[in-house]
């Protein structure tokens, strides 16, 4: 990716309600990550300074300047899970990838995250696997896709 | 053979796509309809045979063969492990009263509303119909549970020539999924209630938004919002009156303290959702300074049931001010975990007991924390408080988002209440410092009762509720006591307990 690239891709939303927040959601979308040598372009295409847009990156969860790993593993951490035993199944998963909950693995193979509530609290507990909503989780789940 | 299969972000979390494929491999049309809430029995498949429908519950992809087979003539549904009541006759929805929740379950979700409310509402006066808001009684189902119409009337008064709508759906607590639920399965009650709202109150700009961790709501939400257009519900002169009205959603990008309406607005103008200081409020000063009317999702899509029964059968539904349905959401260590929408006045206990069978685990209950992570956690004896607004701050609990969530007797409140603090230090937008500093004091004191009693532990708690709750600037720090002092009070003996 290019700054030129990056300022293509946001400039359609300059005029929008809250722009530089869909702005910010595409090139994770996209990229993955917002790479932090791509700020001064997106404050030039906001004209805003380069502190505005860092203190916007820094406040939201979804929002970061490191490449994600290849498995993004996020366990909900929150009380109806908790209900249903889901910190025994964060130790599981801890063991079972030899991660604590919020690292990554040295050679970016698996990322391991909390979050704190996918809406299937009735199903709990939840996780998520590179996107995929999964209800009634146990750590087969992960090793379904992690070995 | 036709099939009916539920698209709801849990049936999906528990494999539904699979099941689709393995029905479309047959030859079987699949009809994809939301979630009728009975979430313990997703992903639930109807099957459709010569006039008879047999539903199965908690249906998996390698069962599918074997359920086809089974509503042929010359089986026997009923022998299945799957099969469930017939839908009409289930308790679990036989004693609901749904008005939001209506056609959730019952059809596909992009099935336009004809006829809608819409086109009565647009030959009403606008004042008429904010006093129909008022003879509802409708209040704000986000939590705060403050009346709708005050809202709507300041915002129609406020002179301005830009007014905003914005649906708050940032459903972020613990145990709370009607939001989602809603957006899943009958998004265009939403959006008939951003409507009415707009023109009542003279706001002709709509935003949903939308916290990104619902994936399946965006995906219903953007096709309802194209549909609405290509049919007249929304854009110009629509419906062929005068009025003209756009939506657009936004998503969020994890952030818990986004549900406060301030800090939302903050997040909608592209910057740091910190919260604001209030006065003013958003009605009259709210996004890009304009007044807005910023309503969680269920408010406003309460409005075409209020409409569709009339404003004053509806306020004579509930108890006192209480009054209409509220879709309660029943999670946690609970064997029937679900939506249930009915009028505001049933026993927790009911909710609980009737509805959830109790426990999961099928231990004894212990506590159960109502309206998320910021409500209180009651015991036993208070089961048989009615949920209404007025009962349930007489026990210094509160409704919240009208989220239930049960816990058995493994339970270690300590925890809990630790994680309370733990909870608002992660999510404190770190405006105001009894919040931002008092929730990683609470968090280390909490750790203080692990190894037994600690009163000195227990006078800092106190203090440092104290403040939080005095001098915090919006609910996250003012309400984070909530749960950590009902913990402390309703069960000292996890407080007590030599650990180690």
């Amino acid at each position: 990716m290019t700054s030129e690239e990056i300022q293509t891709l946001i400039q359609p939303f300059v005029e929008r309600i809250g722009g530089l927040m869909h702005a910010l959601r595409h090139i994770t979308l996209e990229y993955g990550y917002i790479d932090s040598g791509f700020i001064p372009a997106i404050a030039d295409v906001f004209n805003l300074s380069q502190a505005e847009i860092r203190g916007v990156i820094s406040f939201y969860h979804d929002f970061r300047t490191e490449p994600p790993a290849k498995h993004r593993v996020r366990i909900c951490q929150a009380e109806a899970c908790q209900a249903l035993g889901t910190r025994k199944l964060i130790s599981q998963v801890e063991e079972h990838l030899n991660l604590s909950m919020g690292q990554a693995s040295k050679d970016g193979a698996v990322e391991l995250k909390p979050v704190y509530c996918l809406g299937l609290c009735s199903v709990g507990p939840s996780m998520e696997i590179d996107g995929q909503l999964i209800g009634r989780a146990s750590l087969d789940h992960v090793r379904g896709v992690i070995e | 053979m036709k099939a009916r299969l539920s698209d709801d972000s849990c049936a999906r979390a528990l494999g539904s796509a699979q099941i689709a494929a393995e029905l479309i491999a047959r030859n079987i049309e699949v009809e994809l309809v939301g979630s009728l809430g009975m979430h313990w029995a997703e992903p639930l498949l109807q099957l459709e045979e010569d006039d008879s429908v047999f539903s199965f519950g908690n249906v998996t992809a390698s069962a599918v063969g074997r359920l086809v087979e089974s509503v042929e003539p010359n089986d026997d549904p009923s022998s299945s492990p799957h099969f469930l009541q017939p839908i009409e006759t289930q308790p679990f929805l036989a004693g609901q009263q749904r008005l939001v929740f209506d056609n959730a379950g019952v059809q596909h979700p992009l099935t336009l509303p004809v006829p809608t409310q819409l086109e009565r509402i647009l030959e009403s006066d606008p004042t008429e119909i904010i006093d129909a808001i008022q003879t509802s009684g409708l209040r704000g189902r986000g939590g705060a549970g403050f009346p709708a119409h005050i809202k709507w009337r300041t915002v129609a008064e406020t002179e301005s020539d830009q007014k905003y709508i914005v649906c708050n759906a940032d459903e972020g607590d613990s145990g709370t999924f009607s939001d989602r639920m809603i957006m899943e399965a009958d998004p265009f009650k939403l959006i008939e209630g951003m409507v009415a709202a707009g023109y009542a109150t003279e706001a002709t700009s709509g935003i949903i938004y939308l916290r990104s961790e619902y994936p399946v709501a965006l995906e219903y939400l953007n096709k309802a919002i194209e549909l609405a257009y290509e049919n007249n519900i929304l854009g110009k002169n629509l419906l062929n009156s005068n009025f003209s009205f756009d939506l657009e959603v936004f998503v969020g990008a994890g952030a818990y303290i986004c549900g406060e309406e301030t800090s939302l607005l903050e997040s909608l103008e592209g910057k740091r959702g910190q919260i604001r200081f209030k006065p003013p409020l958003p009605a009259i000063e709210g996004l890009f300074g304009k007044p807005t009317l910023v309503h969680n999702v269920i408010t406003l899509a309460s409005v075409p049931g209020i409409f569709d029964i009339g404003p004053a059968e509806y306020g004579s539904l509930g108890v006192g001010a209480s009054t209409g349905t509220m879709p309660f959401q029943i999670s946690g260590n609970v064997k029937q975990g679900g939506l249930i929408e009915i009028p505001f006045g049933a026993t927790v206990r009911s909710l609980i007991e009737d509805y959830g069978q109790g426990t999961f685990s099928g231990r004894p209950f212990r506590t159960v924390q109502i309206g998320g992570p910021l409500g209180a956690y009651l015991s036993e004896r208070e089961l048989d408080t009615p949920l209404t607004y007025e009962a349930m701050a007489e026990i210094g609990a509160g409704i919240g988002h009208g989220g239930l969530v049960v816990f058995d007797d493994t339970v270690d409140l300590r925890e809990q209440a630790e994680y309370a603090f733990l909870f608002c230090e992660i999510e404190s937008c770190g405006k105001c410092t009894p919040c931002r500093i008092g929730s990683v004091r609470g968090k280390e004191t909490m750790r203080r009762f692990v190894d037994g009693p600690d009163i000195r532990a227990v006078q800092l708690v106190e203090d440092l509720c104290d403040v939080m709750e005095q001098a915090s600037l919006c609910q996250m720090g003012g309400m984070t006591p909530i749960p950590v002092r009902s913990a402390m009070q309703r069960f000292p003996e996890d407080f007590s307990r030599i650990r180690r």
